[in-house]
């Protein structure tokens, strides 16, 4: 688990990351998402022990960074944003290295390289030089280095980045396997239906402050302004618009296209009361359905796009 | 819970990570590029002792049988040459290598995932550094045979042989940790290189040319001639006094340096304070020398200069023998005095470089551990 408390990382005048504080429970996948600029690849070095935070804790499985870096090291899998392959290198002989690196017992190399690249599905690539590799599969390859240790906590920085859509939702697929072997997963990006299926809990920065971080129905929740009701009649839409709009537990009623969007500020079990009382009204209600509120509304929402 | 410097130190050695060393090994030595370098190096020694070998028939086959070198001093003319060769291709090649270690990783972008690793600054530092350093002690391996070849024409003690390739060997560390020092240093590879053979340069070539030209123009003679306590008492005192001058003289440059020039790049005032106690430590041990020790005094300050000078500390181990020779020959009162002064010079001169290779690499890791 990483457990992280005023963290502020200072540039010269640049605050880059700005005193945050946030959770990740063992087996949690944490999305952090951001504009570009927002401070998320600070925030990952520093937990990563790369960069030396100017304020603040950070404990990863009970080790703090600044005390122990060479245990949380040893816990954690870093794949960095922009990350580099060696020139005549073959694919095992690459995650070898590291698997040295990490000080892996060289009787288990072996076998972890293995078990790495098929879970990678690069087992066709062992022998084959780093640098004539696509780009996709680069990337799977450093995550393969990523998990040579088997670490229990994943530092993914934008790891589907700069990739086709194929590649894209390949490493997706690889990160809802890697999920589910109970690994605490922290990924950044900015876009957000990359972590959209991936993450059960998520945190917004900008500018270097977290607006938000929780699991994403406590964020849902936490926004003010209520749910979103779409409704559709067979006649007299606009009569039905203003009829809502009049009812107290309504905050605003408009026309989008052929529906009506309600935003609803009621009870949250009270929500039947607007379909009987549009029912008894004579409307002929065709559909009746609560918008889900995605991410990608959430962070709309929530950030202000300063930094992009 | 306090542990002594040696406990530490042996702890340290004994969790030596060597897959850094393993990994740039496999790196330098795939395909054929190393091996055309092998063979260029070779090719490259051979021609000066051939050139040699070559002239001396010529000059036979004009003036007769007898009037040319002489077959004895054939092979040691020849061994000569090869030194020089050996050395210059040595301080040519090995800063390339050297210089682009730990840069490269920064462009290639994967000294962030090196550092996040469990590997420490001084495994990455020594790793790279000993490979830098094989790679010189195999360049020069591959010119044993030609060495051989010089022994065999006569003229060559195994000795001669001894001194020679520990000291090139020795050259080779302090190249390989002064490139590595700037590649930790400077921030890209084609900087790190630069910086790396303008010191060399600076170093090998502008500094004894400049100093020519200001040593007779001070003058410095002997105005107390006292008895000569030896050449190896002189040696001792001049390059003692000298080595703590020099230490002295750039901790203040530098730091005169960084208050007078704040925002100066790293590998320019590296260059100018390495340059500028070069030569005043030059001057102050031909000063010393002319002071101490008048008859031979410039000489001897000569020579314990050269024990910094990779050129002139050859010479002096290549010449050392003759010298002692012709001081025998004329029976002067000198002569005692010159005993081991082949052995004397290769201990300094090596001793000094295997050294300032040691402090160079203790500050390369000690300058990644800052940055990381």
């Amino acid at each position: 688990m990483i457990e992280v408390r005023g963290l502020t990382k200072r540039f010269g005048t640049l605050t880059a990351v700005n005193d945050i504080s946030f959770t990740v429970d063992r087996g949690d996948a944490f999305g952090f998402i951001g504009p570009n600029g927002a401070g998320k690849t600070t925030t990952i070095r520093m937990l990563a022990t790369t960069l030396k935070p100017d304020s603040g804790t950070v404990t990863i499985n009970g080790h703090d960074i600044a005390q122990d870096p060479a245990a949380v090291r040893a816990c954690v899998g870093y794949m960095p944003d922009f990350f580099g392959v060696y020139d005549d290198m073959k694919v095992w002989e690459y995650l070898d290295f590291f698997g040295a690196a990490y000080r892996v017992p060289w009787q288990r190399r072996p076998g972890l390289i293995g078990d790495v690249l098929e879970l990678t599905d690069l087992s066709d690539k062992r022998d084959e030089y780093v640098d004539a590799l696509s780009r996709g599969m680069k990337q799977r390859l450093c995550l393969a280095k990523t998990l040579i240790h088997d670490p229990d906590v994943l530092l993914l920085d934008e790891p589907a980045s700069g990739l086709d859509p194929r590649a894209r939702i390949e490493i997706r697929q690889l990160l809802q396997q890697l999920c589910k072997m109970d690994k605490t997963v922290f990924i950044s990006s900015h876009i957000l239906r990359e972590l959209a299926d991936l993450c059960n809990k998520i945190g917004i920065i900008e500018q270097g402050r977290l607006v938000m971080a929780g699991s994403v129905e406590e964020i849902s929740a936490q926004l003010a302004g209520g749910k979103t009701l779409i409704i559709r009649t067979t006649n007299r839409l606009q009569e039905a618009c203003d009829f809502l709009a009049g009812r107290p537990e309504i905050g605003s009623a408009e026309i989008v296209e052929d529906a009506i969007e309600a935003i609803y500020q009621g009870e949250p079990d009270q929500q039947h009361r607007v379909l009987s009382a549009l029912v008894e009204a004579g409307f002929q209600v065709e559909s009746f359905a609560e918008q889900e509120t995605s991410l990608e509304t959430l962070y709309m929402q929530l950030t202000k796009g300063a930094v992009s | 819970m306090t542990t002594g410097v040696l406990e530490r130190g042996l702890y340290r050695l004994l969790r030596f990570n060597p897959c850094v060393a393993v990994h740039e090994l496999r790196m330098r030595m795939r395909g054929g590029r190393a091996f055309v370098v092998f063979f260029v190096y070779t090719l490259m020694a051979i021609i000066p002792v051939l050139l040699t070998v070559a002239m001396t028939a010529w000059q036979g086959s004009m003036f007769g049988p007898g009037m040319g070198m002489s077959q004895t001093g054939l092979g040691r003319v020849a061994f000569i040459a090869l030194a020089y060769a050996q050395l210059s291709l040595i301080l040519f090649v090995l800063p390339a290598y050297a210089a682009g270690a730990i840069t490269m990783e920064r462009e290639k972008r994967t000294l962030e995932m090196l550092r996040a690793t469990l590997l420490s600054p001084s495994d990455v530092v020594t790793g790279k550094l000993g490979v830098v350093v094989a790679f010189g002690a195999i360049l020069l391996m591959t010119s044993l045979p030609v060495a051989a070849w010089c022994v065999l024409l006569g003229g060559v003690a195994l000795g001669d042989l001894f001194y020679v390739y520990t000291y090139l060997f020795a050259v080779a560390v302090w190249v390989a940790a002064l490139g590595l020092f700037l590649s930790t240093l400077v921030r890209r590879s084609i900087g790190a290189i630069v910086a790396t053979y303008v010191i060399l340069l600076i170093w090998c070539v502008a500094l004894p040319i400049l100093l020519s030209i200001l040593v007779p123009m001070l003058g410095f003679y002997n105005w107390d001639p006292t008895q000569p306590i030896g050449y190896v008492g002189a040696l001792s005192l001049i390059t003692g006094f000298g080595l703590l001058y020099a230490w002295l003289l750039f901790l203040a440059l530098r730091w005169l340096w960084r208050r007078l020039f704040k925002h100066a790049a790293r590998w320019l005032e590296t260059v100018v304070v390495v340059a500028v106690t070069l030569i005043l430590t030059a001057l102050f041990a031909i000063g010393l020398g002319s002071i101490i020790w008048h008859p031979l005094g410039q000489a001897v300050s000569w020579v314990a200069l050269s024990f910094v000078h990779p050129y002139a500390g050859l010479s002096f181990i290549l010449y050392a023998e003759a010298a002692e020779a012709a001081f025998a020959a004329a029976g002067t009162a000198a002569t005692a005095s010159m005993a081991g002064l082949q052995t004397y010079s290769w201990a300094i001169a090596t001793g000094l470089f295997v050294l300032m290779g040691v402090a160079l690499w203790a500050r390369s890791v000690g300058l990644f551990r800052k940055r990381s």
